[in-house]
């Protein structure tokens, strides 16, 4: 049961491209499926005070993200009508403009697949213990805080 | 009564200088006080306390075998 097992969600460095299209031709033989939903977080380019972030160095407390992870996976299939659901999130250096977060979510109609999409954003960004730290281009930097 | 081990992420981290620490508290209140004398920068700042990977808010016992773990605010995706 695909629900049941702890999946590994940490990758290192960006999500690469290729890597998300491979996602979504992996589900072509799952045919009882009618809609997917993807959210990409992308770094961006913040001013702050002048300085430019030019990547993000994310660090997690992993044991305890996964853990996190697995929670927020089981409650958005308890909640909506899903048929499958990925979650791939980056550890170390991720350059401005590259991915970092990764959420695919399919389902037989298009609206389970929206309102999944944004609890799980909204509950990874919430609960999971990822710590972003944001690196200016003169080489200082400092630690991000979710809003 | 032995000391248990505290592991810190982020920016506490990096203020505290370590990876990791021992201390001895025989509760969660108990070992709050004693990292906010050894840190002063953690009285002004929200943190969240993980024990035995356990979300915990509150004030509970604490034995050496419990493993805590001190976050600062999140900042994934």
């Amino acid at each position: 049961m695909e629900t049941k097992k702890i999946k590994k969600v940490f990758k290192d460095g960006p999500i690469a491209s290729d890597f998300i299209a491979k996602s979504i031709q992996n589900h072509s033989h799952k045919t009882n499926i009618g809609a997917h939903n993807i959210f990409l977080g992308q770094v961006r380019n913040d001013l702050i005070e002048g300085d430019e972030v030019v990547a993000i160095d994310y660090t997690a407390a992993e044991d305890i993200a996964e853990l996190e992870f697995h929670r927020i996976r089981e409650e958005a299939f308890d909640k909506f009508d899903l048929t499958c659901m990925h979650i791939y999130h980056s550890l170390g250096v991720v350059q401005k403009g590259e991915i970092c977060l990764f959420v695919f979510v399919s389902s037989a109609h298009r609206k389970a697949t929206f309102e999944a999409l944004e609890f799980l954003v909204e509950e990874i960004k919430a609960h999971v213990p990822i710590f972003g730290k944001e690196l200016f281009e003169d080489g200082s930097h400092q630690w991000k805080e979710n809003k | 009564m032995g000391d248990m081990k505290v592991v810190y992420f982020g920016v506490i981290q990096e203020k505290v200088g370590l990876q990791e620490d021992q201390v001895s508290a025989a509760s969660l209140d108990e070992l709050r006080e004693t990292l906010h004398s050894k840190h002063d920068f953690l009285k002004s700042m929200t943190y969240t306390i993980f024990v035995n990977q356990n979300k915990t808010v509150g004030n509970i016992p604490l034995s050496d075998t419990d493993e805590v773990v001190i976050c600062p605010p999140f900042s994934g995706g």
